[in-house]
C-alpha cells in the first residue's frame, strides 16, 4: 500500500546544534535546499490550509442536498455531485479535516507510544527489554489491516457508536509496532555512547539522561516515524472508511468514496464521484512519503542523487577516462 | 635496521629500456560543494621493472587517489582532469594459461603507439584511454591492487576459491574448472594458507590469513605490478612483518613491480627501492631509499624521517612536525608546505617549487655538512640522475641568493638529530660558475 | 540452527498471541455484542439453534467459567473448528474459508513474486545507473503510484480497463455463469484471465516498495570495497553487479519481506473487495458487512496464520541465503 520509510537501516539522526533560533532556520534550510521536502512540505501545507479554510472555499454545506441526484462537474459545483445531490468539492474541503484529524490524532498517539516503548525497551534492557521486544515483535508480525478491521468491526457492534475516534483508536493499536522497533535499535545503539555513559556517571537519573541526552538525538527518526505513521494512517483510515466502518454521515474523504462505491458509481460512469478524492489521498500520502526520503538523504548523504561532473572545468581528454 | 630484503636491486639496471609505468603531469579533481579539490596536482613519476616504489605521506596527501587513478578506479565526484599515464608492457611474456603476451595483446586489441627508440620498438598504452573491454582486460591481468582492509574486500557472500576463480575465468576463459582450481591451489601455497581452507567464507578467516587471502588473489594472473594500499597497516606488528617478509620472496620469485602506498616512512625505507613523498597532492620528494636516508633534502621528509625514533642510538629530543596538513580546498599559496616549514623564506609564500634535480650545493639537512668541491658533493652530484628530485626553494639558486637574509631561521638550536649546513658555508660565486659550466 | 529454533519459538508465540486475541476482543467490547446481533435478527426467522450458537460464538454463556471456554476455544481451533456462519448459517466457518483460501493464496503469492522480481531487479538497474535520468525520474514516479489507495487504484483500473476499453473481466474469481470450477482448460483460462487485473493492481502499488529499498541497498553496498575490488579485477559488469553487489544488498530486502507480506496482504484485501475476488478479504468483508462475527474472527485467524507461516518461511531463505547467519555470527 503506502511505502513509508524505505531504509532499513537506522538512519543517523541529524542534530541541530545550537540555539533555538538557529534551529529553526537550519531545519527551513533543510526544506528549501532538498526538492522532495519542499514538495512534500508544500502539498501537505496546501491540504491543512484547505481545510482550515473550508468555510472560505466553498459556500455550500456538505451534507446539504442542493440538486436531485448526481451531477457532473460544472461551474457551479466545480467537482459534481453525489447521488444525493451534494456538493462533492464542499464534501472534500471539509472532508479533508475529518481525514486529517484521524489520522494526526491516531499519528501522534502511536508516536508516543512508539517513543515509550522502544525507548523503555532499550534503555532498561534485560527483562523489560525482553518482554517488551516480545510484545512489539507479535505486534508486528500480525497483519495490520485485518486485524484493524475485526476491531473497528467489532468496535462499532458493540452499541459504541460508529465515530472516527474509534477509528483513531484502532489506527494507533495497530500501527505503533514498526516504528517502536527501529526507535528501540536507535537507542539501543545511543545507548553505548561515550556521552550516555558520562552522563550516568556523573549521577543523573534515568529519566532525564533519557529527556535530554537520548531524545533530542533521536528527533529525527522520530519525526521521520511519525510521518510514516501519518501516511498509514490516512491509507488505512480511508480503507476502513471505504468499507463502511466509519461514520457514513460525516463526510470525509473515505466516505465520499464509500458512497460512490455504493452507488456504483464507476459502472454507470460517474466517475466524478471517485476521481478527485482518490487524486487527493494520493497526493497527501505522496507529499508525506516524500518528506520521509527528503529526510532519509539528508542524514545519509550516499542516497542523494548525483548529477555527473560537469564537463566544462576539465579537458577534453577526460572524455575517455571519466566512466568505470 | 635489520632490512628484509637485501639491497638486491642495484641501480645499474636502470634504463630507459626498463621503465614499465610512466605517470605524467597527472591531475585528480573532486568535484564537491563548490570548491574543487585538487588531490592530485600535476604528479610525474616512472616505474621500472621488478622495482618497489614506495609512496609515503600523512592522510590527505592524495597517495590513494593517485593509486585509484592510475587503476582507472575514481568514480563521481572524483576524476581525471589531465594528463598521461603510460604502460609498456613486456612482449613475450607467459601468462597462466601459457599464451604468450603479444599473442593476448592482439586478442585484446589495445591501442599501440609504437615508440622508435633506437632500434627498439616499444609497446606502450595509454591506460586513460583504454576503452572499457580493454580496460577490463589490462585489470589484474597487468596491474593488480591489494587494497587495505582485507575484510572490506572479500565478498563475504562468496566463498575464496570463488573469489580466486572468478578472476582466472574472466581473464582465460579457456581454463576449465579444474585447472582454475588447480591455480587457486598453488596461490594459497604461494601465500602459505592451508589448502582445506579453499571453500571457507571470508568471515571464517583470521586477519592475516584475509591479507594473504588477498594477495594471493593479487597474484592470480602474474601482473606485472602490483599496488599495494597500506597493506599492513590493519595488522599488528608481527603480523605485519611476516606479511612483508613473504611479499618481498614472493616479489623475488615472480619479479613483479610494486607500488607501495603507507604512511609509514619506516617501513618503506626497509622494503622500497625509491621512495616518493607527497604532500597536499604533489611530490615533493623522491629518491632512492639510501639518498633519501642519508641525504634528505625536502624539509617534509626531513621532518617525517625525525617524527619516529630509532631502535638504537641515544635518546634524542624528536622534532616532529608542527602544524596539520592543509584543507586541500584552501591550500596555501606558494609551497603548500611553508607554514610548518622552519626554513621557509618570502619566496616560499609566492612561488611553487617545481620537482627537479636538486643542485649540487643549497641546504643539505643532514648529518653531513656539504661543501663544493667536497667528496661528499661529488658523492651527491653522482647520484644526481634522474632518481633524485626534490620540490623546494631551498635548491633554487637564484631564489635563495636574493633572499639569504631571511633563510635559515632554526627555531630551536640545541640537540637535534642534524643540524643546518649555514649556507654561508657555499661559496655561491662558485656554485653558479659550477652551474654554468654545466649547462654549457 | 539454533538460531532457527529460537525463531521458531518465537513464531509459535505469535501464533498463540493471535489465536488468544481473537478469543479475547470479543470479550472485551463494551456492551453485548450478542444482544444486538440478535436484536438485529428479530426480524429474520431465528431458531434456537441459531441463538444458542450465537450466544456460543460470543461466550456470553455465563454457566461456563473463562478459562474453560478458552480451553475449548483453543480445542476447537486445533480441530478446525471455527465456528458456525451466521450469514450463511449453518455453513461451517472452516468450510468456508477453505474454499476462499486459495483463491488469496493464488493471488497473493503471484503478485508478491513478481512484484519482488520486477522491483529489485528495477532497483538494481537504476542503482547502478546513478546520476542518470532513470534514477532521477524513477523513484518518485513509482512513490506517488503506490501512495495511490490500492482500492482506489483498482476501481480506476477496472473503469479503465473494464468498463472503457473492454479488455478484462472485472468481476470475480472466474466467468461464474458459463464455466464450472474443475481442472478444464476453460475454468484454467478464465481464471487467469480473471486474475489480470486484479495481480496489476496489486503490482503496482507494491512495486514503489522493493525498487527503493532494493536500490538505497545497492547504493550503499556499491560503495563497499569488495565491488571496488570486483570491478579492480576486470569481472565483467554483469558479474560485479550481481554477483557482488545485488547478492550482498538483497539481503536486508529479505528481512523487508515479512513487512511488504503484511503489505500486500491488506491490499489483497481491498482488491478482492473491489473485484469482487472470492478470496478472504472478500469473505471477510462480507463477514463485516453482515455482523457475522464468527466469519470475520475466521478470516483473520486464517490471515494471521498465513502471515506468520510465511515470515517463518522468508527467515528460513534468509539463512539459506548469508552464509554468516548460518554460524550464528550476524
Amino acid at each position: 500500500m503506502q511505502v513509508t520509510n524505505a531504509t532499513n537501516q537506522n538512519t543517523t539522526s541529524i542534530t541541530f546544534l545550537g540555539s533555538t533560533r538557529g534551529r529553526v532556520r537550519s531545519i527551513l534550510r533543510a526544506i528549501i535546499s532538498n526538492p522532495k521536502i519542499a514538495f512534500g512540505v508544500g502539498v501537505v501545507t496546501f491540504f491543512v490550509l484547505m481545510a482550515i479554510a473550508a468555510p472560505l472555499l466553498t459556500p455550500y454545506d456538505p451534507n446539504a442536498s442542493i440538486v436531485k441526484g448526481s451531477l457532473p462537474p460544472s461551474w457551479a459545483h466545480i467537482f459534481g455531485t453525489t447521488g444525493l445531490g451534494q456538493d462533492l468539492f464542499a464534501q472534500i474541503v471539509y472532508g479533508a479535516r475529518v481525514t486529517l484529524m484521524v489520522a494526526f490524532v491516531a499519528a501522534i498517539g502511536s508516536t508516543i507510544l512508539q517513543v515509550v516503548m522502544g525507548l523503555s525497551s532499550a534503555y532498561y534492557g534485560g527483562m523489560v527489554d525482553e518482554v517488551l521486544s516480545l510484545i512489539i515483535n507479535v505486534f508486528l508480525v500480525l497483519p495490520g489491516l485485518p486485524l484493524t478491521i475485526v476491531l473497528a468491526s467489532l468496535a462499532s457492534a458493540s452499541g459504541a457508536n460508529k465515530n472516527e475516534f474509534v477509528i483513531a483508536l484502532v489506527l494507533l493499536f495497530t500501527s505503533w509496532s514498526y516504528g517502536a522497533r527501529v526507535l528501540r535499535a536507535q537507542t539501543l545503539s545511543l545507548k553505548e555512547r561515550e556521552f550516555v555513559a558520562a552522563a550516568r556517571a556523573t549521577g543523573e537519573s534515568s529519566l532525564r539522561i533519557i529527556s535530554s541526552e537520548i531524545l533530542p538525538n533521536e528527533i529525527s527518526l522520530i519525526a521521520s516515524t511519525f510521518v510514516g505513521t501519518f501516511v498509514y494512517a490516512v491509507g488505512a483510515e480511508v480503507a476502513l472508511e471505504f468499507l463502511g466502518l466509519g461514520d457514513t454521515s460525516r463526510p470525509s474523504w473515505g466516505v465520499i468514496l464509500y458512497w460512490a462505491q455504493n452507488n456504483a458509481a464507476l459502472i454507470v460512469g460517474k466517475w466524478w464521484q471517485f476521481v478527485p478524492a482518490g487524486i487527493c489521498i494520493a497526493l497527501l500520502c505522496a507529499g508525506l512519503t516524500f518528506i520521509n526520503f527528503g529526510m532519509d538523504e539528508l542524514s545519509n548523504p550516499r542516497l542523494r542523487v548525483e548529477r555527473p561532473p560537469r564537463r566544462r572545468l576539465f579537458s577534453r581528454k577526460s572524455k575517455a577516462v571519466a566512466s568505470r | 635496521m635489520t632490512p628484509i630484503v637485501a639491497e638486491s636491486y642495484t641501480t645499474a639496471s636502470i634504463q630507459e629500456q626498463d621503465v614499465l609505468l610512466e605517470v605524467k603531469n597527472l591531475n585528480v579533481y573532486y568535484q564537491t560543494g563548490n570548491v574543487p579539490v585538487h588531490a592530485v596536482n600535476d604528479v610525474s613519476f616512472k616505474l621500472h621493472r621488478g622495482q618497489i616504489l614506495g609512496l609515503a605521506g600523512e592522510s590527505g596527501s592524495g597517495k590513494s587517489t593517485l593509486a585509484y587513478a592510475i587503476t582507472r578506479l575514481l568514480h563521481p565526484p572524483a576524476s581525471v582532469s589531465g594528463g598521461e599515464i603510460w604502460y609498456y608492457p613486456q612482449r613475450d611474456r607467459t601468462i597462466v594459461t601459457g599464451k604468450v603476451e603479444s599473442q593476448q595483446n592482439q586478442l585484446l586489441g589495445m591501442k599501440r603507439k609504437r615508440e622508435v627508440e633506437g632500434e627498439n620498438e616499444r609497446l606502450s598504452v595509454n591506460v586513460l584511454e583504454l576503452s572499457p573491454a580493454q580496460l577490463r582486460a589490462f585489470r589484474w591481468q597487468e596491474l593488480a591492487i591489494v587494497f587495505q582492509s582485507a575484510m572490506n574486500a572479500l565478498n563475504p557472500v562468496l566463498r575464496l576459491e570463488n573469489q580466486i576463480t572468478d578472476v582466472l575465468k574472466a581473464h582465460a576463459p579457456s581454463m576449465g574448472s579444474d585447472a582454475c582450481r588447480d591455480r587457486a591451489l598453488e596461490l594459497l601455497r604461494l601465500v602459505g594458507i592451508a589448502p582445506d581452507r579453499l571453500r571457507s567464507y571470508p568471515h571464517e578467516l583470521s586477519g592475516g590469513m584475509r591479507q594473504r587471502a588477498i594477495i594471493a588473489i593479487a597474484l592470480a594472473l602474474n601482473p606485472d605490478i602490483i599496488i599495494m594500499d597500506e597493506p599492513t597497516t590493519a595488522l599488528d606488528v608481527v603480523v605485519q612483518r611476516d606479511i612483508l617478509v613473504e611479499l618481498m620472496a614472493l616479489r623475488e620469485h615472480l619479479s613483479f613491480a610494486v607500488i607501495f602506498i603507507t604512511h609509514d616512512l619506516s617501513l618503506l625505507l626497509e622494503i622500497a627501492d625509491q621512495v616518493v613523498i607527497m604532500y597536499a597532492g604533489r611530490i615533493v620528494e623522491t629518491a632512492p631509499w639510501q639518498e633519501l636516508y642519508r641525504h634528505t633534502r625536502h624539509p617534509y621528509t626531513y621532518g617525517l624521517l625525525n617524527s619516529f625514533p630509532s631502535l638504537h642510538g641515544p635518546k634524542k629530543k624528536m622534532s616532529g612536525i608542527s602544524g596539520t596538513p592543509p584543507d586541500l580546498r584552501h591550500v596555501p599559496l606558494g609551497c603548500a608546505f611553508h607554514p610548518r616549514c622552519q626554513f621557509a623564506f618570502e619566496a616560499c609564500r609566492k612561488q611553487v617549487p617545481a620537482l627537479s634535480l636538486p643542485s649540487a650545493v643549497g641546504v643539505h639537512i643532514g648529518e653531513q655538512r656539504l661543501e663544493p668541491d667536497s667528496k661528499l658533493a661529488d658523492d651527491v652530484q653522482s647520484k644526481r640522475s634522474q632518481q633524485c628530485q626534490v620540490a623546494c626553494h631551498l635548491y633554487n639558486v637564484e631564489l635563495l641568493g636574493t633572499h639569504m637574509e631571511n633563510a635559515l631561521q632554526i627555531s630551536e638550536p640545541g640537540p637535534q638529530t642534524g643540524h643546518v649546513n649555514g649556507i654561508g658555508d657555499v661559496d655561491f660565486k662558485k656554485a653558479g660558475e659550477r652551474q654554468n659550466n654545466e649547462q654549457q | 540452527m539454533r538460531y532457527l529454533f529460537r525463531r521458531a519459538g518465537f513464531y509459535l508465540i505469535a501464533l498463540w498471541a493471535a489465536v488468544t486475541f481473537n478469543f479475547i476482543i470479543p470479550r472485551l467490547m463494551p456492551g453485548d455484542p450478542a444482544e444486538a446481533y440478535i436484536a438485529k435478527l428479530q426480524t429474520q426467522q431465528v431458531t434456537r439453534a441459531q441463538i444458542d450458537a450465537i450466544r456460543a460464538e460470543f461466550g456470553v454463556n455465563p454457566n461456563v467459567p473463562i478459562w474453560r471456554q478458552y480451553l475449548d476455544y483453543l480445542n476447537g481451533i486445533l480441530h478446525g473448528n471455527l465456528g458456525i456462519s451466521t450469514s450463511q448459517f449453518p455453513t461451517p466457518v472452516g468450510d468456508i474459508l477453505k474454499q476462499s483460501l486459495p483463491w488469496t493464496i493464488g493471488l497473493v503469492g503471484i503478485a508478491l513474486v513478481l512484484s519482488f522480481f520486477i522491483g529489485t531487479l528495477i532497483g538494481i538497474l537504476i542503482a547502478w545507473k546513478r546520476g542518470s535520468w532513470y534514477d532521477t525520474a524513477v523513484p518518485p514516479l513509482l512513490t506517488f503510484l503506490s501512495a495511490i489507495p490500492y482500492f482506489w487504484m483498482a476501481l480506476g483500473l477496472i473503469y479503465i480497463f473494464g468498463v472503457i476499453l473492454n479488455w478484462f473481466p472485472t468481476d470475480s474469481g472466474y466467468d461464474v455463469f458459463n464455466v464450472s470450477p474443475g481442472w478444464n482448460m476453460d475454468f484454467i483460462g478464465s481464471v487467469a484471465q480473471h486474475a489480470i487485473l486484479p495481480v496489476i493492481t496489486l503490482i503496482i502499488g507494491s512495486l514503489a516498495g522493493w525498487v527503493l529499498i532494493m536500490r538505497n541497498m545497492m547504493v550503499t553496498t556499491l560503495s563497499e570495497d569488495y565491488v571496488m575490488m570486483a570491478e579492480a579485477k576486470g569481472l565483467s559488469e554483469r558479474r560485479v553487479m550481481f554477483h557482488y553487489a545485488a547478492r550482498n544488498a538483497i539481503l536486508p530486502s529479505i528481512t523487508s519481506f515479512s513487512i511488504a507480506l503484511g503489505l500486500i496482504v491488506s491490499g489483497a484485501l481491498l482488491t478482492e473487495i473491489v473485484f469482487n475476488y472470492p478470496g478472504i478479504g472478500y469473505s471477510l468483508y462480507r463477514g463485516v458487512q453482515s455482523d457475522d462475527y464468527a466469519l470475520v474472527e475466521g478470516c483473520f485467524l486464517v490471515i494471521a496464520l498465513a502471515v506468520i507461516f510465511a515470515n517463518f518461511l522468508f527467515e528460513l531463505i534468509y539463512v539459506l541465503l548469508d552464509p554468516r547467519v548460518r554460524q550464528g555470527k550476524k
